[in-house]
């Protein structure tokens, strides 16, 4: 049974498209064969952020139509070829996405691929709608400010309300909170909110925290997810949420440790 | 003392409905934001038709509103909105039940229209029909989130938190096991009685019989604490338990 995985927020610009593409990559490089498809319908990131947007010819839309077969559409990816992206249409709108539509892509890839990571677009209408309806499981990707977990707490609802499996009284999808952009620094001082704080109001399990990393930006000018980048921070994280999709145990980076703040922390005289 | 919208219907088609209904709110969404709709069905063109409640109720919240109770109409249609969830309270006293002139039910023509709305207070006639009906507490075993809105009429148990934004309503009780942090309406069709108990009080609003209060940082000592939030007269109040 593929494990279909929808990567959401519900806030614009948290990291969606950056962990789509860095967690279906480390997931093929574990040797499961993985597609990653771009929800994103009007805006189309991925292809950039995978490096591979010379080489869109069909999109996601196109396939919807009939207009190409999924494996005309299929991108191959250039470092592991366990990896397949489906482009989001440059030229469409999110309308052109139908339950029907959706529904049918997925099946299909279901039958040749482990994972599909579904990359939503931000918002909580039609589009991230689609995205969301089919998951087994959420990674919602959340920075740590009160305007990305409320969005966060909402997408939450609308995946208890709105997706297949809550229509169709199924077990409920399985979530995951990535907490992304997380700089400890900024929550020693207070500007921002801690893990434990996030956890509080989300209260879903924590698959990961990614910290705020200037290789991010440099991988995504290059078009290569930055999990290919094992010695920078954002990388190893990455790298460790992918070892736990697969449920294996991955070491607890200092970030995941919960802190209490400074001074508690002084108090206990721990590190 | 709550005020309530009445819908007066007059006609069950969806289309009609669904189509004027959105026109009435599109023209000034804030009146019909978070308000308690009651569907009064004394004046339906044909009494003797099946106005599907469950459909009305998604309508009206997906306009902001929430569809709580009938009022009036035959058996049938009240076996109806009980299914649907909804309480049944008597037809209007005998002093209002003649619908007033401009009301009265005549052929539907084009630009007829398919309602009315307009406001009340509640307090004294919103009196379930029978009142011996026993109904069980509705027990919500996840967490509500933001932007979401449970209502039941009876008591209402919510094992889990309630996040900022979300909206509970009960016409009886509200027990909160997690973390309450949203709104929070008991007694939200006039039961002065009503109280709210929670472990863990971060409330923004608390309501009883229509007597809200937001959460303002006076009440700060409170926060996180174990309260129950009860009407004393007209003043609502929240202590430690
Ligand atoms: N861990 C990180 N450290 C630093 N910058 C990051 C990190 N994660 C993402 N970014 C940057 O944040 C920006 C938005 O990231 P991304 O496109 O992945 O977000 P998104 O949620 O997909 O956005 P949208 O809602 O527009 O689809 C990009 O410029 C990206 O480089
Ligand atoms: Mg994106």
């Amino acid at each position: 049974m593929a494990r279909i995985i929808v990567v959401t927020s519900g806030k614009g610009g948290v990291g969606k498209t950056t962990t789509s593409a860095s967690l279906a990559s480390g997931l093929a490089v574990q040797g499961h064969k993985c597609a990653v498809v771009d929800f994103d319908v009007g805006l189309r990131n991925l292809d950039l952020v995978m490096g591979c947007e010379r080489r869109v010819i069909y999109d996601l839309v196109n396939v919807i139509n009939g207009e190409a077969t999924l494996n005309q559409a299929l991108i191959v990816d250039r470092r592991t070829d366990k990896l397949s992206i489906l482009p989001a249409s440059q030229t469409r709108n999110k309308d052109a996405l139908t339950v029907e539509g959706v529904g049918r892509i997925l099946d299909g890839l279901a039958e040749t691929f482990e994972f599909v990571i579904c990359d939503s677009p931000a918002g909580i209408e039609h589009g991230a709608l689609m995205a969301l309806y089919y998951a087994d499981e959420a990674i919602v990707v959340t920075n740590p400010e009160v305007s990305s977990v409320r969005d966060s707490d909402r997408i939450l609802g609308l995946l208890h309300s709105r997706s297949r499996r809550a229509e169709q009284g199924l077990d409920p999808v399985r979530e995951h909170l990535l907490l992304a952009r997380y700089d400890a620094a900024r929550v020693t001082k207070g500007d921002m909110l801690g893990i434990d704080d996030v956890q509080s109001v989300l209260g879903i399990p924590l698959l990961g925290v990614v910290p705020e990393d200037k290789a991010v930006l440099e991988a995504s000018n290059e078009g290569v997810p930055v999990i290919h980048f094992p010695g920078s921070a954002a990388g190893k994280a990455y790298q460790n949420a992918v070892f736990r999709i697969l449920g294996k145990e991955a070491p607890e980076s200092s970030l995941e440790k919960p802190r209490t703040g400074w001074l508690k922390w002084l108090l206990e005289g721990s590190g | 003392m709550l005020a309530v919208m009445v819908l007066e219907l007059y006609d069950c088609d969806k289309v009609i409905l669904a189509r004027d209904l959105e026109r009435v709110v599109a023209e000034s969404p804030c009146v019909f934001d978070n308000t308690l709709v009651v569907a009064a069905l004394d004046c339906l063109h044909n009494p003797d038709c099946a106005p599907d409640f469950v459909w009305l109720c998604s309508l009206c919240s997906s306009m902001g509103m929430h569809l709580v109770a009938v009022r009036g109409g035959n058996a049938q249609q009240r076996h109806s909105a009980l299914q649907a969830g909804l309480s049944c309270l008597c037809s209007q006293s005998p002093a209002y039940s003649v619908c007033e002139p401009e009301h009265r039910p005549t052929p539907r023509t084009e630009q007829q229209k398919a309602f009315a709305f307009h406001m009340e207070s509640c307090r004294q006639e919103m009196v379930p029909v029978s009142r011996s009906d026993h109904v069980p507490p509705r027990v919500i075993s996840t967490p509500v989130r933001s932007g979401q809105q449970v209502f039941h009429t009876g008591d209402l148990i919510l094992a889990q938190a309630v996040s900022q934004g979300a909206e509970v309503l009960a016409s009886g009780n509200i027990y909160a096991y997690g973390p309450l942090r949203g709104r929070a309406l008991a007694g939200a069709c006039g039961n002065a009685s009503a109280r709210i108990f929670c472990t863990c009080f971060e409330a923004e609003m608390v309501s009883i019989d229509g007597h809200y209060k937001m959460i303002s940082p006076h009440e700060r000592h409170l926060w996180k604490k174990s309260v129950q939030v009860q009407l004393n007269g007209r003043e609502l109040s929240v202590q430690p338990l």
